[in-house]
């Protein structure tokens, strides 16, 4: 059994959602490291960001049962003791600072702006740099927001976990500097990464990827050993089984763990290796495994999301 | 790479700050996560507590329950229930010791403190007279969040909205009022009344009422009695 009552498009918005924010916070640190360099990059990258945030929530909108209602967001989005309430706002604010980022870092636009409005000429650098630190602290607020979200709904024993929004966190990091390789990679005749960049990209990855496999095995351990005498316990276990041996295996050791996990720390620690030698094309395999396998995720923790049997448990319990 | 690209001193001290206070911000959204979450759920009570009067809700009496699913089709034609509209109400069966088949009709649990209200973000459930966990459809934006958040797996949804038992009150059954499930049920298996009644009088019938789980105080107790 698994659940399908939230299925491929809320799914992949918490994948894009997760994506982008990582690529926006990526993009805006190599912007702050060196406002010179890693132009085209940083561009890409932060309109990639922005599209990904907004191509997931018109897919969650088109899975309301009244988009129009959702579309009102003042009344739809009104219940402060809902973390969806928060993420929607989150990301809307998020869409519209990106938004602003990814157009300042078009230099026509820039050049534009800077010729015909005197105080953007003065002031331009330092607008980009504050929507840059704006950007990157509600990148990371989408980014926690996405796990949270499960996590707070409290009827799953799965997501009932804060290792949940830790896992989907350092997924987001982590597939957010993926996209961000991914545009250096395809720009890399126009704007080459400078080395440290690139070493730092791949130290990131590194420590990402071993981040998310130490909180993947924690969360799975919990579940997995949660009391099976209790039904919430025994969904839990449940959960964790089709992930590990049942159902949904196949799919979990292939596609999450080695490509999404093991082929991005091979290819980052090939890529350290090969210094200053030409890395790109592992650099293009790791990050495209780490997408494939960040996107496969989300597919799996929803559909493991299983209820526990709470009425068969305490009828059980009466027919002893 | 040209040595003319590579990054300033400054810069990756500035670049690993940043990447750092996204970190801190992280950790300042779980922990504000968590205060949302605890306000949530006062928020949830508060609503509870508003309503002031008696919480009512359901006894079950396994012993009694036949699958007739009376109370089933009660609750579907009394509520005008569209063709697409999943059952409120289900008789769910289970196997004894002996091998008898024994059957539950359960519903909403109408709990003390729903996650389903909690988490509504358009605010569209609350918790009214007679602790009657019920839906505007008007809100309702239909976005499911309800689904997951009830430990039971109570919503369903149509084209409309959520759907899911609201004591017949919609149907116009007052506050308080049996709800048509109970006033179809011959057999005496579903009871609805004033909780504390309801459990009093089970007791008195040497029955040891219990809830359905623990989450959220479920209002719906189920004693087996003599079949």
């Amino acid at each position: 059994m698994l659940q399908l009552t939230w299925s491929w498009q809320p799914a992949l918005y918490l994948f894009l959602g997760g994506m982008g924010a990582g690529a926006f916070i990526m993009a805006a640190v190599l912007f702050l490291i060196d406002r010179t360099k890693h132009r085209l990059v940083v561009c890409a990258s932060m309109w990639a960001a922005f599209a990904s945030l907004a191509v997931g929530l018109m897919l969650l909108l088109s899975e309301l049962i009244s988009p129009v209602r959702g579309i009102m967001m003042w009344s739809a989005f009104s219940n402060f003791s809902s973390w969806m309430t928060y993420g929607a706002w989150g990301a809307f604010c998020a869409l519209a600072v990106w938004f602003v980022s990814a157009l300042l870092a078009v230099r026509p636009v820039g050049n534009a702006l800077a010729k015909s409005w005197k105080w953007f000429k003065a002031h331009g650098a330092a607008l980009r740099t504050v929507l840059a630190w704006i950007g990157i602290a509600l990148g990371a607020f989408v980014a926690v927001y996405t796990g949270m979200l499960l996590m707070t709904a409290g009827g799953v024993p799965l997501w009932d976990s804060p290792l949940l929004p830790a896992l989907f966190t350092v997924s987001a990091f982590d597939t957010g500097v993926a996209l961000v390789e991914v545009m250096a990679v395809i720009l890399s005749k126009r704007d080459p990464l400078a080395h440290r960049a690139q070493m730092l990209m791949e130290r990131i990855v590194v420590v990402l990827v071993v981040a998310e496999v130490a909180v993947l095995a924690a969360l799975l351990w919990q579940m997995a050993s949660g009391d099976a005498a209790t039904a919430w316990g025994a969904a839990a276990a449940a959960s964790a089984e089709l992930l590990t041996s049942g159902g949904l295996s196949t799919v979990f050791w292939w596609m999450v763990v080695a490509c999404g996990l093991v082929l991005p720390l091979a290819m980052a620690i090939l890529g350290l290796a090969l210094g200053k030698r030409e890395s790109r094309p592992a650099m293009a395999v790791g990050a495209i495994g780490a997408l494939i396998g960040g996107c496969e995720l989300r597919f799996l923790m929803l559909a493991a999301g299983v209820h526990a049997s709470l009425l068969s448990t305490t009828v059980m319990g009466l027919l002893l | 790479m040209q040595d003319a690209r590579s990054i300033s001193r400054r810069g990756l001290i500035a670049g690993t700050a940043a990447f750092g206070a996204s970190v801190l911000v992280v950790g300042g959204a779980v922990s504000l996560g968590g205060k949302a979450f605890a306000e949530g759920g006062e928020t949830a009570s508060n609503n509870g507590a508003e309503v002031g009067g008696t919480q009512y809700g359901f006894m079950v009496d396994m012993g009694r329950c036949v699958d007739c699913e009376m109370c089933v089709a009660a609750c579907r034609s009394q509520n005008h229930l569209s063709d697409e509209t999943p059952n409120r109400r289900a008789v769910s069966s289970f196997l004894d010791s002996n091998g008898m088949n024994v059957y539950v009709s359960t519903s909403c649990m109408h709990c003390d403190d729903p996650n389903c209200l909690r988490v509504c973000p358009a605010g569209a459930i609350s918790k009214s007279e007679a602790g009657i966990v019920h839906v505007d459809k008007d809100k309702c934006i239909g976005c499911k969040y309800c689904f997951q958040a009830c430990p039971y797996g109570v919503p369903n949804y149509n084209s409309e909205a959520m759907d899911k038992c609201d004591c017949c009150l919609d149907a116009g059954v007052a506050p308080g009022d049996q709800p048509y499930c109970a006033q179809a049920c011959i057999f005496n298996a579903l009871k609805y009344g004033p909780v504390d009644e309801l459990v009093a009088e089970a007791e008195q019938r040497g029955l040891a009422p219990v809830p359905v789980g623990e989450p959220c105080g479920p209002n719906c107790y189920l004693v087996r009695g003599v079949k």
